[in-house]
């Protein structure tokens, strides 16, 4: 096994595996084309027979320059994933140069380092599951890589240790570090136990490990494009991905399939709230209102409320089935009504916005499929029924938005360019009616001003700076004027609330594919959406999106590759990776622990319930009693000691048998010749710890006549034992009590004799 | 056998990284992240584990050479078997803890890998400076395979000892025959049968004999074939006489107590020296140590001789109380007595036919320079 050899190559794969692992969650294929061909053009030139390192000064100044350029970065854009990207580059950079520097231990052992920093910092960008597998594999491949590093930096250290203890003018004799037989099968071994007991151990770390609920549809870190909040300063978040998330089949009121007129939005979280200072879209008071439907594999639709059961006109039915993406939101594209999974599982349902989430109900992962009754435009008796948390219509002035330049913006824009003859406030407290028309007109015209050309759809806002009191949609609005849909929807919200008018950023996702095969609409990453609700009546909330639909949509169809038509094989791995890996929080953690729990206390029953029929049959068997139970602990007793005893003579009749050529004895002969000649392995035992032990290709008198250079005495003594030994192993003499009294003396008088050192 | 563990350098920094990592997994949840926290965590333990885990059936016996000479290396092996029946170890160094008198510790003894059930010998070389008993205390088997981050140790406490022989260097040719001649009485036969040139006796002749050897004259007056048998030549003998009478503190020696040790011991030097070079030319050879107890063995001829003696030199206790008493005892008519003094000559002891020198000649009557470089 060539140490040095198997070293590099396992290096470099871990280093390309590193560097892949940080361009997937780049979703940036030139880091891994440029610095994976830089670093294995490093590692076979510089490691081949001419050597074609890098000067160290040229090493160094690489390094500094990298260090110095990711601290401007950082200070350039301080966000935390901009700055996990710096130092991930300036990581990658590192490997590289290091590829090209000298071979010495340390220089393995900085290499390897900056590999896992960069798998750090790509598994603090993404949770997806490209990531995620080449991470594991770096894992997997940098066992071996640190066991040879092991194996070679101590040979290194050792060689340089001997050298450093040569004295001047002399020359170190070479010595060669023993390899035993079968090495590479003992560091397989090795390795494959160290994988698998490593990612046993990080599991149970990986379950304990202190989380709270991810609820953002696909696990924390994972870029899927849905999320349930939006924060407008990291804009870096935009899946652009044409991953299938989900397929939905739409099942009109006669349940037939079919294809709608324009785009189908799927409602996933409805954000009502707005913090300035984070700059957050959020739900509010998400979890109060909740109100819990279980469902069975055979028990057909669990109606959301009892008005919702009997309801039968325009009711269209939605069938979901998850491909990649795994959450805990139910997507829905209208009113939900009614909810059937082909799971026990619990839904909850958010009594004002009709928010639908999985809460579990003893089962880890996320729902596969669902199907929900729903209807397009409910009557209010309906929404009563389903949502009976529903607040009141607001008056105008019990609305508003919590930055005041937005109001400013949208008084200003209403004056210049909005609807002319809006309803006055003194003719909407005459007639309480006109709120509504005020409210639609309000909303039609932001919708239209947003999506009429004055602004740009761009996924890029690296224009945008976070300062002291600076809001982003005030810079959408004022400044920018491009951005995506989350501005978008951000930005036409804030200017309804800001004219009093009862506004919310739903998120979710849109498509407009629709597959006529298998009659589905297709999901995909890059189609997560954000648009707006606008209260229009008591009951009554309308969809607006102000984002450019034809710009969105070419966005999407410009990503599009060949590989798309593929990824169908990978999407069970995927769901089944974000279910249970990615979207593994909090409540996961409890049902894990339950079932733990449970299994244990089953466990625990079982053995108790075992130990008492075995208890009760002893007590039929032998119908004594306690007197029977000492009588069987008694003979069990006594046959442990017989068999200790047995043990110990035979494995001291084996030791004997070994020490004298005598492998081929039976066991009771061998246990006979440890006892005659005890008192040579006694002996040999005392050579032993004296530092001469007699090696076993010298014959015992020859070492006996070696001796002579250590002790006389000695010599003599361990003479007169060997010619003893000779007399009972092959003369066939049975030493006497006396005899065996005289050879003890012997052993005793070799110990004295190398215990007084050396002696004439 | 003591078992420890021992956190290394590269631990503590892979310590830092993890706790790091742990900082901002637990800060920045990504499950991705908080899995590669968990890795790296396992990593720790597993370290401690699996170097823990090969060491439990180890073991380690040293095999310390006989003798050694200063200057010279010392290899020491060391027999190191894996008991266990499924584990291999990996990178097992052994290091000597304590190595004393006068002797620094070797550097460490390096296995890459022994299997189960396999016993491998390791090497390592000491470098003794001094003559005498070289003592080697516990020793220590450690690994820190796989990862490098957590050690684990195994202590042996052992005892061995080692016999260092004074460095005899080569002396100027033709000192030794001008010191000590063809021997006092010049080359002598012994009265055995041998290649040599005295006459012996007569005997009839048996086939096989050399008809060179055939006496023709008293053949032809017998009538039967007669050949001649001739004696063994006995090489010349030379006694070498160490004259240690005089206590260290005694000696009339400039720069004190360590300068007259050095002179002791260059006398030793020079003891040995002579002594390996007239066995080198095959001289019998005999060695006498005056003021300290030392061999009383005749003089003979061969390796074993010249061992035997170079151990008496290199078991000489400086420390002891001297003899001042003590005289050479009759050595043979016709042995060269070469008298061996530390600071000055005392022409009393040999007798009247013997070479006297001082240790202080050794430098000018030898070849290589003391770290050996001719």
């Amino acid at each position: 096994m060539n140490v040095g050899t198997w070293l590099s190559r396992s290096v470099l794969a871990a280093c390309m595996l590193a560097l892949a692992a940080f361009s997937a969650s780049q979703a940036d294929a030139w880091v891994l084309v440029v610095a994976g061909s830089v670093t294995v053009a490093g590692f076979t030139l510089s490691g081949g027979p001419r050597g074609l390192v890098l000067p160290a000064w040229a090493v160094r100044l690489s390094v500094l320059g990298g260090i110095a350029w990711g601290a401007l970065e950082v200070f350039a854009r301080p966000g935390a994933e901009d700055a996990a990207r710096a130092v991930g580059l300036v990581v990658a950079a590192g490997i590289c140069v290091k590829a090209w520097d000298r071979r010495v231990p340390s220089d393995w052992r900085q290499v390897l380092v900056l590999a896992m920093v960069l798998c750090a910092s790509a598994a603090l960008h993404s949770s997806d599951f490209l990531v995620g597998a080449l991470v594991i594999a770096f894992a997997a491949a940098l066992v071996p890589a640190a066991m040879l590093l092991q194996l070679h930096a101590g040979g290194e250290a050792v060689a340089a240790a001997r050298r450093a203890a040569v004295p001047a003018g002399r020359r170190a004799p070479a010595l060669e570090s023993p390899l035993g037989a079968a090495s590479a099968r003992g560091m397989r071994r090795v390795a494959t136990v160290g994988a698998v007991s490593g990612i046993g151990m990080s599991l149970v770390v990986f379950a304990v490990f202190p989380r709270e609920l991810a609820g953002d549809g696909g696990g924390r870190g994972r870029v899927s494009g849905f999320r349930p909040t939006i924060d407008l300063w990291s804009g870096g978040r935009i899946s652009q991905s044409s991953r299938v998330a989900m397929t939905v089949r739409l099942l009109d009121p006669q349940d037939r399939p079919g294809e709608l007129t324009m785009p189908l939005r799927m409602r996933g979280a409805v954000l009502d709230s707005y913090d300035p200072a984070e700059a957050r879209w959020s739900g509010s008071g998400r979890f109060s209102r909740i109100r819990r439907f279980r469902t069975e594999p055979s028990g057909g639709f669990e109606p959301l409320s009892q008005r919702a059961r009997e309801e039968r006109s325009n009711v269209w039915t939605q069938e979901v089935q998850m491909r990649s993406l795994a959450s805990d939101r139910v997507f829905s594209a209208w009113m939900p009504l009614a909810i059937a999974c082909d799971e026990t599982r619990i839904f909850g349902l958010d009594r004002r916005t009709a928010e639908l989430v999985d809460i579990g109900g003893g089962r880890l992962g996320r729902p596969g499929s669902y199907r929900i009754r729903m209807q397009a435009f409910p009557s209010a008796a309906i929404v009563q029924a389903v949502l009976p948390s529903s607040t009141p219509f607001p008056a105008a002035g019990d609305v508003g938005f919590p930055v005041p330049r937005v109001g400013e913006i949208a008084a200003r824009v209403l004056a210049e360019q909005g609807p002319e003859n809006l309803p006055t406030d003194a003719e909407i407290a005459e007639d309480p009616s006109l709120r509504r028309t005020r409210a639609r007109r309000i909303a039609a015209f932001f919708e239209s001003w947003l999506s009429g050309g004055g602004f740009r759809y761009s996924t890029d806002l690296s224009a945008y700076r976070r300062g002291e009191g600076d809001d982003p949609i005030v810079q959408f609005l004022d400044v920018h004027r491009a951005g995506h849909c989350e501005l978008f929807a951000s930005a036409m919200a804030a200017l309804c609330l800001a004219s009093g008018v009862e506004a919310r950023v739903v998120t979710g996702f849109i498509a407009t594919e629709y597959d006529g095969v298998s009659d589905r609409y297709v999901f995909r990453e890059s189609g997560a959406h954000a648009w707006v609700e606008v209260r229009v009546d008591e009951f009554q909330w309308m969809t607006f999106d102000p984002s450019p639909l034809a710009e969105l949509l070419a966005i999407q169809q410009a990503n599009r590759t060949w590989l798309d038509g593929f990824r169908w094989i990978l999407d069970p791995v995927e769901f089944t990776w974000n279910s249970r890996f990615a979207g593994f929080d909090a409540r996961a953690q409890a049902e894990l622990a339950d079932r733990a729990g449970e299994a244990t206390r089953a466990a625990q029953a079982w053995l108790a319930a075992r130990a008492r029929d075995a208890s009760a049959q002893a007590e039929r068997f032998f119908m004594q009693g306690a007197v029977g139970v000492a009588w069987v602990a008694s003979v069990a007793g006594t046959l442990a000691a017989v068999g200790g005893i047995l043990a110990v003579l035979a494995a001291r009749g084996r030791r004997a048998a070994s020490a004298l050529g005598a492998r081929r004895m039976g066991p009771v002969a061998r246990i006979a010749l440890a006892r005659d000649a005890g008192f040579y392995l006694e002996a040999l035992l005392v050579l032993d710890r004296a530092g001469v032990a007699k090696p076993a290709w010298r014959t015992p008198l020859a070492h006996a006549h070696e001796l002579r250079l250590r002790s006389l005495d000695a010599s003599e003594a361990f003479e007169a034992i060997v010619r003893r030994l000779y007399a009972i192993r092959f003369g066939g003499v049975r030493p006497t009590r006396g005899a065996r009294r005289e050879a003890d003396d012997l052993v005793a008088e070799l110990r004295r004799a190398l215990a007084d050192g050396y002696t004439r | 056998m003591r078992r420890r563990y021992h956190v290394r350098a590269p631990g503590v920094l892979y310590l830092l990284l993890v706790l790091a990592v742990g900082f901002v997994a637990a800060n920045r949840p990504g499950n991705l992240l908080v899995w590669v926290f968990a890795a790296m965590l396992s990593g720790v333990l597993l370290s401690g584990i699996l170097s823990g885990w090969p060491l439990m059936r180890l073991r380690v016996r040293r095999r310390v050479p006989a003798t050694g000479v200063v200057g010279e290396p010392l290899v020491l092996r060391y027999e190191v078997s894996q008991g266990s029946r499924a584990w291999s170890a990996f990178a097992v160094s052994v290091r000597e803890l304590r190595v004393g008198p006068h002797g620094a510790a070797p550097a460490p003894a390096f296995v890459r890998h022994v299997g189960p059930r396999e016993t491998v010998v390791a090497e390592s070389v000491a470098w003794p400076a001094r003559r005498g008993a070289l003592r080697f205390g516990p020793f220590r088997a450690e690994t820190a395979f796989p990862f490098g981050l957590i050690g684990k140790s195994v202590r042996f406490d052992d005892e061995a000892e080692c016999l260092v022989l004074p460095r005899a260097r080569a002396l100027r040719p033709g000192v030794l025959r001008e010191l000590a001649g063809e021997g006092r009485a010049g080359a002598a036969s012994r009265p055995r049968i041998g290649p040599g040139s005295d006459f012996l006796g007569l005997r009839e002749y048996r086939p096989g004999d050399s008809i060179r050897s055939v006496a023709w004259r008293r053949s032809s007056a017998g009538g039967e074939l007669a050949v001649i048998e001739r004696s063994m030549d006995a090489p010349p003998r030379v006694g070498v006489v160490l004259d240690l009478r005089r206590p260290t503190g005694a000696l009339r020696v400039e720069g004190g107590p360590s300068r007259a040790r050095e002179l002791e011991e260059d006398a030793i030097v020079l003891a040995a020296s002579l002594l390996q070079a007239a066995a080198s030319e095959g001289m019998e050879t005999s060695l006498a140590v005056l003021g300290l107890p030392g061999p009383a063995a005749g003089a003979r001829a061969g390796r074993r001789q010249l061992e035997r003696e170079l151990c008496a030199l290199a078991a000489l206790d400086l420390d002891a109380p001297r003899d001042a008493s003590a005289m050479v005892a009759e050595l043979g008519a016709r042995t060269s007595v070469i008298v061996v003094h530390v600071d000055r000559a005392d022409l009393s002891v040999g007798g009247p036919a013997s070479a006297h020198l001082v240790a202080g000649q050794l430098r000018a009557m030898s070849v290589d320079s003391e770290d050996g470089a001719r």
